[in-house]
């Protein structure tokens, strides 16, 4: 999506007819609009989200929003139908351009703020042509979902970085990386309108016997299906439970009676967390001995045995063996001895070498001694390895145990101490952190049992599929149910691992992204942003130590993230992609007040990557934001491709006010002019 | 711009190797769904998506 022009028509302070046209330069993709606080920067903002969405999507700080045509306008209208407010966007969309036309007449304005939406597509061979559903074209092309992610006030922004804002970002990922396309495919092939209609045609016209076993294993699938919700939905608790604890931490560390307490069981638990680790990761490790290695642990006293009989033959001088028995044989063959005697049959020679016979051995049998020899080596050397490791394992999981035990001692003596203070919301404050606990190990508990009861259920799925097909029916119409379900079967599972490709190679592409963002707009040296698997930004340092955001930071990590998801979803599109629907978007960023509470450093920081959040950006900025650094930046950088101002007209200005002006590239621009009626103009800096 | 962990044009995604496995009628109907989708995604109202999937589905697995 490229914007091209916005045009407004006696929207709000704007009256008549006035547009911008935004850069569609590649290097210098930035439009920048002065204007002061008051003068129409949110009125803007909220031209681009009311032509594309209507009313629901205004923003919280656009007041009077039932108020959107000029009050000149309304004053001066004589016919309610014929006074209206209109705003016209144009952009272009991959081949084709997109006119989107929203106007409200005054007459509607007294019902509601939606106003008539009307959409015209031209494409490459410059056809113009109307959609079918012009709501359907312009949500396909700018998702609501994201919207507020494309459009909006920098000072707001920074929700998307606090603890409460995973549902808002999870949303907007899933949809601009196309994961909720998936999962709403998913969900539809899965539906009993799709899949349970092949299903039942299935049953309908199978035998007997095939119709049985399909409707096992639909109650299988039944009973899978609702574990794994069960599952999904304790996760959901777990993780309302702990974001409670986090808010109640917070607030018992904010009380200065309480607060060491506090922080020191916070230091504690994640102490316990760490040794808890420590301890799944020994015994693991435990596991993998023993079933590498275990033989030669248990087998320690066999071995010691099959080395003494080893011994003892040796020393009776029954291996190995002295004398071969191929030289007896070759001897009574010959019928003559070494010593030159007669070996003939019969004589007592003969039989004395005869007798030797019985203690020969062969070359095979001394090579299998020697071998048998070494494996006893081995394995001796092997059981010694394996039972240093395995000591070495166990006493280490013995003082993690004993110093887990300690640390759970001494969280438990403060949880005794802050339910005793005197401080009514202190008690009040820890019986409900008490409470949480108990019902996240409750949910935890639940959790490992429905995961104990999976694949027993797994197994029967498949057992029972196996069955009904290896059961061939005599009617086409079955067979070709059959291949129906087994086809949509396929299509659900693969994407399902498709979905899970896609998000595990999400979060790091994601954390990269920010990260390449963060670094050069953050002046801190060793500072990172972490995504936790429950979309949660953070920002870490180089320990590990979570930092404490204010709000400048939240709002520097909010622009990041924005810009790393339109850069992703940009990439995206360039990848030729088999699927269809997963390829990305190009999108821009529209931004009043970007550099919200940042101070003046943060401010040229963002500055300086803001031409990278997106292909095109533009930016609403106030002198105040712009002069004394941001201005020197833009200078250098050369990215600014289109630059307006708004002015403001009133009847009458006072004071200070009358004279106020900007400099901009040596221009003097006047930010307020007396005029007959309040308004505000939009003017382009050439 | 610099790379960014997003694949390269010519590099195939741990997610195309998964869709290039399947049986090709599979892919095929794999491919309408989600284009029909794609389509609907953002409507508030659906009415006709089973009815195309079933259609798609149908269509691509006719008697033999």
């Amino acid at each position: 999506m490229i914007l091209e022009k916005l045009t407004i028509e006696n929207f709000r302070q704007f009256y008549g007819r006035q547009e911008i046209i935004f850069s569609g330069y590649k290097d210098r993709n930035v439009t920048v609009i002065h204007a002061e606080n008051g003068f129409g920067k949110t009125t803007l903002l909220n031209a681009f989200l009311w032509v594309l969405h209507g009313s629901k999507f205004l923003t919280g700080d656009f007041e009077q929003k039932d108020r959107l045509i000029n009050e000149k306008a309304v004053r001066d209208a004589s016919n309610p139908n014929n006074t209206f407010a209109k705003v016209e966007l144009i952009f272009t969309s991959e081949d084709k351009k997109v006119m989107v036309t929203r106007t409200i007449s005054l007459a509607q304005q007294n019902i509601n703020n939606e106003g008539e939406l009307s959409v015209r597509v031209k494409n490459s061979l410059g056809v113009i042509t109307r959609p079918d559903n012009e709501l359907q074209e312009i949500r396909s092309l700018v998702p609501p979902g994201i919207a507020n992610f494309l459009f909006f006030n920098g000072e707001n922004i920074d929700k998307y970085a606090t603890e409460g804002a995973s549902d808002s970002v999870s949303a907007a990922i899933r949809n601009m990386m196309g994961l909720e396309l998936i999962q709403r495919t998913i969900d539809d092939l899965e539906h009993q309108n799709v899949r349970g209609k092949f299903v039942k045609e299935l049953s309908d016209n199978a035998s007997e016997e095939k119709s049985d076993l399909i409707r096992q294993r639909e109650e299988a699938l039944a009973n899978k299906k609702s574990t794994l919700d069960q599952i999904t939905k304790a996760q959901g608790e777990i993780t309302a439970c702990e974001n409670e604890i986090r808010v109640i931490n917070a607030k018992l560390e904010a009380n200065l009676s309480v607060a060491n307490m506090q922080k020191q069981r916070t230091e504690l638990e994640s102490q316990a967390e760490a040794l808890r680790a420590k301890i799944e990761g020994l015994t693991d490790s435990l596991g993998k001995l023993i079933n590498e290695d275990g033989y030669s642990i248990v087998g320690g006293s066999l071995i010691a045995t099959s080395r003494q009989m080893m011994d003892q033959w040796r020393k009776d001088g029954q291996i190995p063996a002295q004398v071969l028995d191929t030289f007896l044989k070759d001897l009574l063959k010959s019928e003559k001895c070494i010593c030159q005697r007669d070996l003939k049959p019969g004589s007592p020679h003969r039989h004395a070498v005869e007798s030797i016979l019985q203690f020969a051995g062969d070359q095979l049998f001394n090579t299998a001694v020697g071998a048998l020899d070494q494996s006893i080596g081995h394995l001796d050397a092997s059981s010694d390895k394996a039972r240093a490791k395995l000591k070495e394992i166990r006493t280490q999981r013995a003082e993690s145990l004993t110093a887990l035990k300690r640390t759970n001692e001494q969280i438990e003596e403060i949880r005794q101490a802050l339910g005793n203070q005197n401080d009514n919301s202190v008690r009040e404050l820890e019986d409900r952190r008490n409470n949480l606990n108990i019902s996240r190990d409750e949910y935890l508990v639940l959790i490992g049992k429905l995961r104990e009861r999976l694949p027993q259920i797994e197994k029967i799925i498949v057992d029972l599929q196996k069955e009904i097909e290896d059961l061939t029916d005599d009617e086409e119409i079955a067979q070709t149910a059959q291949r129906q379900v087994k086809v949509i079967d396929d299509c659900i599972e693969m994407l399902k691992q498709i979905l899970t490709a896609e998000t595990a190679e999400l979060i790091p592409a994601l954390e990269a992204e920010i990260n390449r963002h963060f670094s050069q707009s953050i002046n801190q040296v060793g500072y990172q942003a972490k995504i936790d698997g429950n979309f949660r930004i953070n920002v870490v340092k180089s320990s590990g130590e979570v930092v404490a955001r204010n709000q400048a930071l939240r709002q520097a990590l909010s622009l990041c993230f924005i810009g790393s998801l339109i850069e992703l979803s940009r990439r995206r599109a360039e990848v030729p992609s088999i699927l269809q629907g997963l390829a990305g978007t190009v999108y821009p960023v529209v931004m009043d007040s970007p550099f919200g509470a940042m101070d003046i450093n943060t401010r040229k920081a963002t500055a300086r990557i803001m031409p990278e959040l997106a292909n095109q950006v533009v930016a609403m900025i106030s002198s105040s934001q712009y002069e004394g650094g941001v201005d020197e930046v833009f200078k250098q950088t050369h990215k600014i491709g289109k630059r307006y101002y708004l002015r403001y007209h009133n009847t009458q200005f006072t004071g200070e006010r009358a004279s106020r002006s900007m400099t901009i590239d040596g221009q003097n621009l006047q930010l307020f002019k007396e005029d007959t009626f309040e308004h505000t103009q939009i003017i382009e800096i050439s | 711009m610099p790379e960014s962990h997003t694949p390269r044009p010519n590099h195939r995604t741990q997610s195309m190797q998964i869709f290039l496995k399947a049986d090709p009628i599979v892919q095929k109907v794999l491919r309408e769904c989600l284009k029909e989708e794609r389509q609907v995604m953002n409507m508030i109202r659906r009415d006709s998506i089973h009815v195309n999937l079933v259609n798609i589905v149908k269509a691509n697995t006719k008697a033999k």
